[in-house]
Formats: structure tokens, C-alpha cells, sequence
């Protein structure tokens, strides 16, 4: 009887969730090289309770909704240019290899510093890895850095090494772990493959790709949808009470 | 109770950092050897609702990507942008501007050494080279009490012609530092820096030589910040702002409709 309760809750349920993935696409609108989430929902079925064999052979199977999964926006995001030597913008489907404890991870953001070593590193540290493993290493007395389109770092006392600039066959691989970090899900059906298609480009960043008309249609659809889900459950709130009125007169 | 109130706040802090640099960045347009702030926001942790991978059926089927919500952004630094800043010319001969690489090294009155791009000098009460807060320029470099006019070369040797003498007096060698990192510097005011672990031990040398800039005489870096810039970044971060505080209006909107039902 509290089928269509149940069926209800399952959607506001899920359209929470999917208000939360809005609020971090919302809250990441200036973190660069961030790519915007979006949400995958699923139909779930309940057991049958005559098996499909009713009295009118009908299919009671009640459809419930249940989020099935998430995936990142592959849209390249807004590149502006900041004129840094440090900041790196890729053009193309590649990602910048960073080593983290956990293995090397992936990042669109290439704001890069150097540390007291002289290593290229992230905002947050770790250390941008070079294609051939290790790190980068800027010289002390190096005047200026260029990174050329195919990410080979240079100073004018010459070469240093060139960035890891991966691609990837599926990009839904990569699953995000913070810190702008994406990380190859352990179940990928695609590896880490040369950059054919990526350019490397200095002096640029790239920003999030969250684009804020988007979010806020989805932020008004998921309220409302919200809301008509309430107002459906206010209206079978009411029924069953009618319901129980009215059978409890006939006594 | 919901996870996008916590994050339309985290979005709404950052922004409000945001608006912070970019507000001491304009404030300081003009300020001598200022470099401007940049910051950098990082996503927050994942929680993971279904683990990516997980097997979705007893057929060994598997999810392809999960559902992993994200928790907000967080400012993961504000770093300086070490651009060369515009140079302007004043015909001051003790204002210096720095053209390239390095810092002056300026003696604090506790004796440690700080670092400085601003090269607005004075001469105090014993000729001594120190800073507008009198704040002595290492190595000291003292210019004598009958000194008609200073001059100061590219190199960074400093001259004075003597009243009476054709040669002129060599005072000494201004000396430069230079960073690994210099954004690692530690911002202490008054346009100076401090050495961190962050930015390395410096080197010193002669300005013009190795990677160390030249010194002009007669001129002052100006701040590097760019004032369209700014106000670009300014705009955004005010629509970032609002945006989040719409998330948090929304998932407010969506628990009262909670609160409604009985």
C-alpha cells in the first residue's frame, strides 16, 4: 500500500545526491582545471509479489529510482592567460602526470610551482612528473623556463625534461580523488597512452568547465522536481487519510 | 542533514578569499615592487556513496564509474606572480629599480636580513643607504658628507663625485639575492620578504652577473598588478559568490519542503 511512498522517497533521495554533485560543480566554479559532474540514475525494480501471475496476469513490479553513477564533463574548459612561465594549459584530451604516494595521478591544472629543491611542483606540493619518471628540475641559476607545445621544459642552460602529458581511450576512467586530481579507476578499461592530440600550452591555465547557466537550470529542476515530489506525497499523504475516514464510518 | 549546504558554504568562503587577494592586489597597484598575489583553489576529498568497480549484479557485472560526491573547494595556496613589473623613470638618484632576477637585501633592526624588490632609498643621518623605514641596505654602503652627486652603474657600483676631486670615489658594491623559489618568500610587510624553507637559502651576487638582475638608477619598479585583470577576476568571484549562496537558498528551499510534510 506505501508503494508510492516508497517510490517518492527514492527520488527525493537521489535528487539530494544530485543537488550535492550541483553544490561542488557550483563551489569549484574558479578551481582550475576542475571538470564539472554530472549524475547517472537508474531504474530499480522490486521483487514481484505474484511473480507477473495476478489475477489479470498483470506485472506488479514497482520501479524505484537509485543513483547508478557519475561522470565528468570532457568539455575543454575557458583558457586564460596569465603570462606565468609556471602555468601550463592543455589543448586537447591529455592530462599532466603528478606523482602522488598513491602512484601517479592525473590533472587538467597546470598552475605549477617550484619548490626549495628547484622540483616543479603543484599548489599543493606534489611533485609534476616527467615522462620519463622523476622530476623536474629547474637550475638555480636559470634565467627562464619555456615549455614548448610538446611539454619539453627548457631553461637557458638548457633542456631539463618534459612533462607526462597522458591521453586516454575512455576519459570516464579516471575517477576524481581531490586536490584537482583525477586517478585511474582500478577497474579501467583503457591505460595511460602518449599525448597524439595534446598541445602544451605555456603561459595559459585552463579554468573549471562548470558552466554556471547549466548548474543553475539543473539547481531550479532539481528543487522543483523536489517539490512536485513532495506535493505527490502530500496528496497520497492525504488520500489514505480521506481513506481512513471513510472506512471508519461505515463502523 | 545535506551535503550541498556544507559545500555552498565552502564555495561561498572561497570566493570571499578570493575577494581578499584580489582587494590587496588593487590595493597595492601602485605600491613599489609589489607582486601580485594569485590564489589557487583545489576540490575538496570524494566520499564514495558506491565504490567505483563494485559489482552491480551477481553476474560480475561491474559499475563503470560509481558515485563518488565531492565535498566543496578549498584554497590550496596564494602564490606571487614573480613578473617583471613596469619600470618607471624619476630622476631620484638613490630610487632603484630592479631589472631582471633577485632582491635588495636590507638589514632589519634585530639584525636578521629581509629581502626587497622596492628600491626607494634615503640617506640617513650618517650617509648610510637604508630604506623609506631606515632599514640599512646590506652591504652598508655609506656616502660621504661632501658628496655633490652618486652614482650608480648597472653592476651596481656606487660613485660619488667629491667636491674638489675630478675621480670619482668608489663607495662600494650593492649585492643582490637570489631564490630557488622566490614565491616561497614570506610576505612580512613593508614590501619585504623573508627567507623560508620554501624558498631555499639565497644565492648573492653582483647585479648584471649570472641571473641577477641590473640595477637603474633614476627609476622605481612599479607593481606588476594589472588593473583590468583584477577587476575581471573581481567580477567573477562576485557571481562565484552569489551562485553559491543560490546553492545554499535551494537546498534550503528543499528541507523546508521536508519541514512542510507531516
Amino acid at each position: 500500500m506505501e508503494n508510492s511512498f516508497y517510490v517518492g522517497i527514492s527520488r527525493q533521495s537521489v535528487l539530494q545526491d544530485q543537488m550535492d554533485l550541483i553544490a561542488n560543480n557550483i563551489a569549484n566554479i574558479n578551481t582550475p582545471g576542475y571538470r564539472a559532474q554530472n549524475m547517472v540514475f537508474e531504474e530499480y525494480l522490486t521483487k514481484a509479489q505474484n511473480n507477473g501471475k495476478g489475477l489479470d496476469n498483470t506485472d506488479d513490479r514497482v520501479s524505484m529510482v537509485t543513483p547508478y553513477g557519475q561522470f565528468q564533463s570532457t568539455a575543454p574548459g575557458p583558457v586564460e592567460h596569465t603570462g606565468n612561465p609556471l602555468d601550463v594549459a592543455l589543448n586537447g584530451p591529455g592530462y599532466l602526470g603528478v606523482q602522488t604516494p598513491q602512484g601517479i595521478m592525473y590533472t587538467r591544472a597546470g598552475n605549477f610551482q617550484i619548490n626549495a629543491k628547484g622540483e616543479l611542483v603543484t599548489g599543493t606540493g606534489q611533485i609534476v612528473a616527467g615522462k620519463s619518471g622523476g622530476a623536474l628540475v629547474i637550475p638555480k641559476d636559470a634565467r627562464q623556463v619555456t615549455i614548448s607545445s610538446d611539454g619539453t621544459v627548457a631553461t637557458d642552460k638548457g633542456a631539463v625534461g618534459q612533462l607526462m602529458v597522458s591521453e586516454f581511450a575512455n576519459e570516464q576512467d579516471l575517477d576524481p580523488a581531490g586536490n584537482g586530481l583525477y586517478k585511474l579507476s582500478p577497474h579501467a578499461t583503457s591505460t595511460a597512452g602518449p599525448a597524439l592530440n595534446t598541445k602544451v600550452v605555456q603561459g595559459s591555465l585552463e579554468g573549471s568547465n562548470v558552466q554556471a547557466i547549466t548548474e543553475t537550470t539543473r539547481m531550479i529542476d532539481v528543487l522543483r522536481e523536489y517539490q512536485a515530489t513532495q506535493n505527490m506525497l502530500q496528496t497520497e499523504h492525504d488520500r489514505e487519510t480521506t481513506m481512513i475516514q471513510q472506512l471508519s464510518k461505515v463502523y | 542533514m545535506m551535503r550541498s549546504l556544507e559545500i555552498g558554504a565552502t564555495g561561498m568562503q572561497a570566493q570571499q578569499m578570493n575577494v581578499d587577494v584580489i582587494s590587496n592586489n588593487i590595493a597595492n597597484m601602485t605600491t613599489t615592487g609589489f607582486k601580485r598575489q594569485q590564489i589557487d583553489f583545489k576540490d575538496l576529498m570524494y566520499q564514495n556513496i558506491e565504490r567505483p568497480g563494485a559489482q552491480s549484479t551477481d553476474q560480475n557485472t561491474i559499475l563503470p564509474s560509481g558515485l563518488q560526491l565531492g565535498l566543496g573547494v578549498k584554497m590550496s595556496s596564494t602564490y606571487r606572480v614573480n613578473e617583471q613589473g613596469p619600470v618607471q623613470i624619476t630622476n631620484n638618484p638613490l630610487d632603484l629599480a630592479l631589472n631582471g632576477n633577485g632582491f635588495f637585501q636590507i638589514t632589519m633592526p634585530d639584525g636578521t636580513t629581509a629581502y626587497t624588490r622596492s628600491g626607494v632609498f634615503q640617506e640617513n643621518q650618517d650617509g648610510e643607504i637604508v630604506t623609506t623605514q631606515g632599514y640599512k641596505l646590506d652591504p652598508v654602503i655609506t656616502i660621504p658628507n661632501n658628496a655633490i652627486s652618486v652614482t650608480i652603474n648597472n653592476s651596481g657600483q656606487v660613485f660619488a663625485q667629491i667636491s674638489g676631486q675630478t675621480q670619482l670615489q668608489n663607495l662600494g658594491q650593492i649585492q643582490l639575492a637570489n631564490f630557488v623559489n622566490p614565491t616561497g618568500l614570506e610576505a612580512i610587510g613593508d614590501s619585504l620578504f623573508k627567507e623560508t624553507e620554501g624558498s631555499g637559502a639565497p644565492t648573492t651576487g653582483n647585479p648584471g652577473t649570472d641571473n641577477f638582475a641590473t640595477v637603474r638608477q633614476g627609476s622605481l619598479e612599479n607593481s606588476n598588478v594589472n588593473i583590468v585583470d583584477e577587476i575581471t577576476h573581481l567580477i567573477t568571484a562576485q557571481r562565484a559568490y552569489e551562485l553559491n549562496s543560490n546553492v545554499i537558498q535551494t537546498s534550503d528551499q528543499m528541507l523546508q519542503t521536508i519541514v512542510q510534510l507531516r
